[in-house]
């Protein structure tokens, strides 16, 4: 194969997880095939089973740890399921406390870190400038600051209610592992 | 003729109860499989599970502890500690696919030099039934 | 010159570059004093870009998440070949972590559940007259040190800012730590737990109780109200994040210098609170530990002495 007429796109960037992207051109400079390729698998499929269901909702978080609170909500919620029990409505709230923060601060890193700079600094942009420190620089410091603060108070309210932000220990069937306080 | 196998056995002995069963058997004359290699600790509460894992992990075929009889343990509770881990053990070696004759606790007090004999043969008899244990190759740093 | 960092992940979840993250407003600072020269998660730059590097001319990898397939082992590799400091980060590097749960099975099992009666992925493939192949899915999943020279490790599930902060002003530093060197405090959990002063001189419990089948107190040792905590046997350095959020220790720090095995000491450590002398009361207390393998290798089967489940 001329390797002209193939383009390794290796790896994908700014997403959570392995990708690659084969692109093979046909004599025009068309694309002929495109083949996108995911070199990686774990198998929690296998490995979950077996394991007690109360300690999927801190296993499957590890899916992926730029939204485990996500991992780690639908589990917990399987686990509501299976158990039959609902949750009361003050740990309803705390974990939709925890969920709204976890999606706002999830936006501003998906703005800031990944997809953002695609089209804030723009696909044309060198490839050393496509990224965060790009889309500060664009934004202005002063902006880029106060949404890195924002970001790192979400962060703590998540810990607050949810132990951990980076893979929460919250979740239990029919509530949360700990009540809400006035003070902490 | 077929060869017989001949199990690999690591056993914990206790410096108290069942070491001098040992050497009691020895010096009776008692004959048994040769297949235990005899490891004398102070007490069976000694055996750390990093040592049974350790002895599973460089090819024994089985491992075997032994200990006072309850309430004869010359640090008052050694034997009973023994006992708590090695329940917790059992259940994980079974996880990690190492069957449960592998893995045995006994109590033999220093009278009992018979028991030596009984026990450790009866163990041979049960690994040589079950075969050899292969353990899966680990890589190594190149 | 700045010096030149990467960060790289293998099996992992992306819990590891999210803690780089944490660093907020000092990631900046970082950015500014290192040049990163690759970061999958948030920099364009592609593997040819590192390939094309002399040899030696990073300074230090940051490499997370366990060996799983053959493709994680030649970056791996990669990586070592152009970096002076190679730094195993977070547990998945340093033991195994969660992904290495799988040597409970083997690449056959594996992709039988996950891919049915599907198609399964082909080593090679060709389409019209293209060829395209995928790296080998390996038997045994296993932590960064059995396929590379690893000069430190950083644990956790993931590492916290403070350690990584540390870390980095460690490496920075005129003198460098011993080669080996975990880089976190070398003592256990309960050292740091805001619950210690609860924790009675003889812990002993009758019956052990799953997290979701008790209303835990929040100020006692949750160990002595008969929960699975795994901080005795595991390494301090998280602040006890878990147990501030009132749910048990699973152990993602891994063990102290002093301990080869973390499973067997953590099992140990469990094993020895049982308030009983009676074999039929041990076995029923310990109905409450239905799984220990999960429980105690949660993040180390991998490095652990027997390493994988041994298939039939």
């Amino acid at each position: 194969m001329d390797s002209a007429r193939r383009i390794t796109i290796n790896p994908i960037t700014r997403l959570e997880g392995h990708g690659k992207i084969e692109i093979f051109l046909n004599e025009q400079g068309g694309v002929d095939r495109a083949f996108f390729q995911v070199p990686e698998l774990r198998g929690f499929e296998k490995f979950a089973q077996g394991r007690p269901a109360e300690d999927m909702p801190q296993i499957t978080s590890r899916i992926c740890g730029v939204c485990p609170t996500a991992h780690h909500m639908a589990s917990t919620k399987a686990l509501d399921a299976l158990y039959q029990v609902t949750p009361p409505p003050a740990a309803r709230k705390i974990r939709e406390l925890v969920y709204s923060t976890f999606f706002v601060e999830d936006h501003a890193l998906h703005f800031y870190f990944l997809g953002g700079p695609d089209f804030v600094v723009g696909p044309q942009a060198p490839a050393a400038e496509r990224n965060v420190l790009g889309v500060i620089a664009k934004v202005g410091a002063e902006t880029g600051l106060k949404v890195i603060a924002m970001r790192r108070k979400l962060r703590e309210l998540m810990a607050l209610a949810a132990g951990k932000a980076a893979h929460p220990v919250f979740g239990l069937p029919g509530g949360v592992a700990l009540p809400s306080r006035a003070s902490r | 003729m077929p060869e017989v196998f001949e199990p690999k056995i690591v056993a914990f002995f206790c410096n108290w109860c069942t070491y001098l069963a040992a050497d009691l058997a020895g010096t009776s004359r008692i004959k048994h499989a040769p297949n235990a290699r005899v490891i004398r600790v102070m007490c069976s509460g000694r055996v750390d599970p990093q040592f049974v894992l350790d002895a599973f992990a460089k090819g024994a075929d089985g491992v075997l502890i032994g200990g006072c009889h309850p309430g004869d343990c010359h640090y008052q509770e050694g034997n009973y500690k023994a006992l708590r881990r090695v329940a917790l053990l059992r259940r994980l070696l079974k996880q990690m696919g190492i069957e449960e004759e592998r893995f045995r606790l006994e109590w033999i007090s220093a009278a009992e030099g018979e028991r030596v004999k009984t026990v450790i043969n009866d163990m041979v008899e049960k690994l040589r039934a079950l075969g050899p244990r292969v353990q899966p190759v680990r890589k190594e740093v190149a | 010159m700045k010096p030149k960092v990467a960060f790289y992940w293998c099996a992992s979840c992306g819990g590891c570059e999210e803690a780089v993250v944490d660093l907020d407003e000092e990631l900046l600072g970082v950015a500014d004093a290192v040049d990163i020269v690759f970061w999958p998660v948030a920099l364009d730059f592609k593997e040819k870009d590192v390939a094309a590097m002399p040899d030696g001319s990073i300074l230090a990898s940051f490499i997370n998440g366990a060996i799983r397939n053959s493709h994680q082992q030649e970056m791996a590799e990669l990586l070592r070949a152009k970096s002076l400091v190679v730094v195993a980060f977070g547990i998945c590097a340093q033991l195994g972590g969660i992904p290495g749960l799988a040597n409970l099975s083997d690449a056959k099992g594996i992709l039988a559940e996950v891919y049915r009666d599907g198609v399964t992925p082909a080593r090679r493939y060709s389409e019209n007259g293209y060829s395209l192949s995928l790296p080998e899915f390996f038997d045994t999943v296993v932590a960064l040190d059995r396929v590379i020279q690893v000069d430190y490790y950083l644990p956790g599930c993931p590492p916290t800012p403070n350690l990584i902060r540390d870390a980095v002003h460690a490496l920075l530093a005129p003198e460098l730590p011993p080669k080996g060197a975990v880089l976190a405090p070398d003592h256990a959990l309960c050292e740091q737990c805001p619950r210690k002063d609860s924790r009675p001189e003889k812990l002993l419990v009758k019956e052990f109780v799953r997290p979701h089948q008790v209303v835990a107190d929040q100020q006692t040792c949750l160990l002595a109200q008969g929960l699975v905590c795994l901080g005795p046997g595991t390494r301090a350095g998280c602040n006890a994040l878990c147990i501030r959020g009132n749910m048990p220790c699973t152990g993602c720090f891994g063990p102290t210098s002093r301990v080869r095995d973390y499973g067997a000491k953590a099992l140990s450590a469990i094993a020895s609170v049982i308030e009983s002398n009676d074999e039929s009361q041990i076995e029923r207390a310990l109905e409450a530990v239905p799984d220990p393998v999960g429980t105690f290798y949660r993040y180390s089967l991998p490095s652990s002495m027997l390493g994988r489940r041994r298939m039939e």
